[in-house]
């Protein structure tokens, strides 16, 4: 499995066929080996199949949405996107699309019950504390979205991550009731077609991360 | 060798490489402003890499020559013919008379980049999770190497994808010799945990010592005590970017708003932090790329996320070098002894995590 595999796919092949049971049990196996804080997993995965258009249309709707409100750009598909599609144009065409939300436990285990009455109090139950939760369970989102798109690329399954989407939860209960909290990243699967690189114009060539040494410091 | 010889001589080496190009494989390209730029890639990762006494900055520019498992060139042997003849070119005439470690070092990242480019980057395989277990105690006489964690951190920053580019954390590594800091990290976890658990004891929080004694005597000891022997400890705080790249300065003159250049919420405590949630989550995913080499190696990791989030209490001058209040603690070395070892009552019986099916939904007739 090869993370240097990852690239941005702008287009998913939606003619292409991933079997249900390879997603799941590549899910499965994620699940199975990403640590928790205190074995909560304080997060949920609401997965669209290919038979989920219509939703993932839906979704589409709600990341325009979102563009037009953090660049304060009204209509923002005549103005910016007449000649070509955004770049989260891909949850259209992906096969399926992984919505991750943190998720409040109501049924802890016997050892977090122990610990409960021995005084331990844990956010991750407390529904009035899902904004302070929602840090750890985007850590641990972040390490399950890494994981899994690690087994997904070493089968040759592409994916790619989105996260301009509106954050009113309201908005998302025509993709699905069960949505409780506004998402924290989507993740789009699928076989790709095309791809952000290799680039089409110079200026996407200078678009590089920031040098090593700028995010990791040894402490002097 | 001073690398500033080679800096020096930049456009001479390369305008050579390219003149001998021509002459040898006149048919390969009409594009030679690509290969110019393509070779001034690789001969700045040679001369960074020199500097840095690394291989780090080759090992990625050569793996750009790969995607999706193919090779982005046909002839490939051409291209490796063409670096020959540069590091050929430089080591007969620019560094002739300098000493011979450097020019084996030379020679040694050219290997690493032709090697590369015959049959693609050495990736991360990621099957390594399954070794992880919380560890209570690290072993203080046997310690990773430090080659090992720079290795692994610096896979981890190549390899970990992020929104736009920006990378919004910062990672900050104490070494074996940073004991003091990690122990006041430790009391600052504590301090936190009674804080935030209960029953509460009659003693002065200040008096961290006392509150130790009392909290290991009535609870039991804190699993983050492991910061006290971790030879390594990664302290991952939120970062703002300053420094935007080309392409990212062209979006936002074409109007694209970057939370993560935002910075208002540093200084005004009533601004939306807009970025966090977004550094979380790569911070998760940057993590778990290292723990994963870290366990390929039979390094073992744990985290603590029991902390004082903000910067009020981040204020020790030991502390200086943090802008952001730490988000997660990493711990690495090699473990002693485990948590589920140092108490039976803790069984994959009692303590598991919640069902598949409660964390992943396949929304009604998905197939």
């Amino acid at each position: 499995m090869f993370l240097e595999k990852y690239k941005y796919v702008l287009e998913y092949d939606s003619t292409a066929t991933i079997e249900k049971d390879t997603i799941d049990s590549i899910l499965e196996k994620t699940w199975k080996i990403t640590p928790s804080k205190n074995n909560f997993m304080p997060y949920s995965v609401f997965i669209l199949g290919q038979d989920k258009q219509e939703s993932k249309d839906e979704v589409y709707k709600l990341c325009i949405k979102q563009e037009e409100i953090s660049n304060s750009i009204p209509n923002i598909e005549n103005v910016r996107y007449q000649n070509f599609k955004p770049q989260f144009w891909n949850v259209v065409s992906c096969s399926y699309l992984l919505i991750f939300t943190p998720r409040v436990e109501t049924m802890p285990n016997p050892w977090q019950l122990h610990c409960i009455q021995q005084g331990n109090v844990y956010d991750q139950m407390n529904e009035e504390k899902v904004q302070n939760m929602a840090k750890v369970s985007s850590i641990e989102i972040g390490m399950f979205a890494n994981t899994f798109a690690y087994f997904c690329l070493e089968k040759n399954i592409d994916v790619s991550f989105t996260m301009c989407f509106s954050n009113d939860v309201k908005d998302w209960q025509n993709v699905s009731k069960d949505i409780k909290y506004p998402p924290t990243i989507l993740m789009s699967v699928g076989k790709g077609l095309r791809y952000r690189q290799p680039a089409r114009h110079p200026i996407e060539e200078l678009d590089f991360k920031p040098n090593y040494e700028r995010i990791v410091n040894f402490v002097k | 060798m001073n690398p500033l010889i080679l800096k020096n001589n930049k456009s001479l080496i390369i305008d050579e490489t390219i003149s001998w190009q021509k002459i040898n494989h006149p048919t390969r390209t009409d594009d030679y402003a690509k290969c110019v730029r393509d070779l001034t890639f690789v001969f700045d990762a040679y001369i960074n890499d020199l500097i840095s006494d690394s291989t780090r900055n080759i090992k990625y520019i050569s793996s750009r020559y790969w995607f999706n498992n193919e090779r982005q060139i046909k002839d490939y042997e051409i291209e490796i013919a063409v670096h020959d003849y540069m590091i050929d070119y430089i080591l007969e005439n620019i560094v002739a008379d300098q000493n011979d470690l450097y020019k084996n070092k030379l020679i040694h990242l050219k290997s690493i980049l032709t090697e590369t480019i015959r049959i693609g980057p050495k990736y991360m395989n990621f099957g390594h999770m399954h070794k992880y277990q919380y560890v209570m105690n690290y072993d203080t006489e046997k310690i990773p190497e430090s080659f090992m964690i720079k290795q692994s951190l610096y896979e981890a920053w190549s390899t970990t994808p992020s929104k736009q580019q920006f990378m919004p954390y910062n990672i900050f590594v104490l070494g074996p010799d940073d004991k003091k800091i990690k122990e006041l990290i430790y009391y600052k976890a504590l301090v936190n945990e009674y804080k935030t658990n209960t029953p509460r004891y009659d003693v002065d929080e200040s008096d961290v010592v006392a509150l130790e004694k009392l909290m290991v005597e009535q609870r039991d000891i804190p699993l983050y005590a492991n910061l006290k022997t971790a030879p390594y400890v990664l302290i991952c705080t939120q970062r703002v970017e300053d420094q935007i790249s080309p392409y990212n300065k062209n979006r936002t003159s074409l109007g694209f708003n970057f939370e993560q250049t935002d910075s208002a919420w540093q200084t005004d405590p009533k601004r939306k932090n807009r970025g966090q949630g977004l550094a979380m989550l790569e911070i998760g995913m940057f993590v778990q790329s290292f723990a994963n080499l870290c366990l390929k190696n039979n390094i073992d990791i744990s985290y603590t996320r029991c902390l004082p989030t903000t910067m009020d209490f981040w204020t020790d001058p030991e502390f200086s070098f943090l802008e952001n209040p730490p988000q997660l603690i990493m711990s690495a070395g090699f473990g002693k002894n485990y948590r589920r070892e140092s108490n039976t009552l803790i069984s994959h019986a009692v303590d598991y995590r919640p069902d598949f099916e409660r964390v992943v939904k396949f929304i009604g007739g998905t197939t």
